[in-house]
């Protein structure tokens, strides 16, 4: 049982919108980066990324996105802010206690970026959603709470052959994965069935959270411009009790019946 | 034989420990029979974190050795081997 070499992947956005001069001066220290030209930051301009929810995790991918130049989010978080959701999700502020959070993550990201288009959806996504929202993505981030949410949103991003950033959190540990569907392991392939013992509510640092929704945001433009080499078929767990990284090779391949069943269709 | 066991998220919550050795007198196990063994060795919300009410891996468990993901209970284990064993995480 040994790892298996890593493997590069083509771009997930088309360059269609061309950067202006405001792009290039914007983003110019990133257009520095051995790798990464214009074209790479058109297609980040190009692109749509959809973020389910905005809490912990997702709060920092978006804002690294926005800050990075993707032209559209499509943000999914239902409710109303409460105090203790502040510890971590940096998108929310104390004057919005009580309101909406993807309001409150809409106006923060707008500050940030006022290019930025935003598809604010105040729902979380399911089965009756999920389809509908991924078909308009190029990229999913999936940073909820959940099993039941991860695994409808992983079922359609697989239908749909949409690839989806994998980020999570517990305590100080970290996990962060790619799905590239026909090619990797699905987030139904590593696990059939919500696991009985996941709560919603768990001890989390909001440190950890940035770190971990920091590094999904680079997995995402890596994978939108064709930069580095992603995570695809294998695993980033992290310690940050011990500081300890691996990364686990995700082994066989797809093989769970979502993937069979798209892959016939394909 | 020394299997090195690594404990990640709620399992180790429930092992109470981060890391231990598990020796065994034979030269090969099986992934079911080390997790029977550890189960032995620990109080009872380890064995149900798992294992179910019949003995098998739970189908969710993730189990790597030597940093590869291992999903049959059959996979054999050998001397110096190093497992992590973990709950999914779903924290958002």
């Amino acid at each position: 049982m040994t790892p298996s070499p890593p493997t590069p992947l083509p771009p997930f956005a088309n360059p269609t919108s061309p950067i202006d001069d405001t792009d290039r001066a914007t983003y110019q220290w990133q257009l520095w980066t051995p790798g990464f030209d214009e074209v790479s930051q058109a297609r980040l301009k190009s692109a749509t990324v959809l973020i389910s929810r905005v809490g912990g995790l997702g709060s920092p991918v978006a804002y690294e996105l926005a800050a990075a130049g993707v032209g559209h989010l499509i943000l999914c978080h239902a409710g109303n802010l409460k105090h203790s959701d502040l510890n971590r999700q940096l998108l929310m502020t104390h004057d919005w206690i009580g309101r909406p959070r993807i309001e409150s993550a809409a106006r923060r990201l707008r500050d940030l970026n006022p290019r930025l288009e935003i598809t604010a959806i105040p729902d979380n996504m399911s089965d009756a959603n999920a389809e509908r929202l991924i078909t308009q993505a190029d990229l999913v981030v999936d940073a909820a709470p959940l099993f039941e949410e991860r695994l409808a949103m992983n079922d359609a991003s697989v239908r749909l052959g949409k690839p989806v950033v994998e980020c999570a959190m517990y305590e100080m540990q970290a996990t962060l994965t790619t799905v590239i569907p026909g090619i990797t392991p699905c987030l139904r392939c590593l696990v059939p069935e919500p696991p009985k013992p996941w709560k919603r509510e768990f001890p989390v640092f909001g440190a950890v959270a940035g770190t971990v929704g920091c590094m999904g945001a680079m997995e995402a433009i890596k994978l939108l411009t064709g930069l580095g080499t992603p995570l695809a078929g294998r695993m980033l767990s992290m310690d940050l009790r011990t500081m300890q990284f691996r990364i686990t090779d995700l082994g066989a391949p797809p093989s769970c019946p979502v993937c069979i069943a798209a892959h016939r269709t394909r | 034989m020394r299997v090195s066991v690594e404990y990640m998220s709620l399992i180790r919550d429930a092992s109470g420990v981060d890391a231990e050795d598990l020796i065994s007198q034979t030269d090969s196990l099986t992934l079911a029979d080390m997790l029977e063994h550890l189960a032995e060795n620990h109080a009872e919300p380890f064995r149900a974190a798992v294992l179910d009410n019949s003995g098998t891996m739970h189908p969710w468990l993730m189990v790597t050795v030597n940093d590869v993901l291992v999903r049959s209970p059959e996979a054999i284990l050998r001397d110096g081997d190093r497992v992590t064993i973990a709950v999914p995480i779903s924290g958002g």
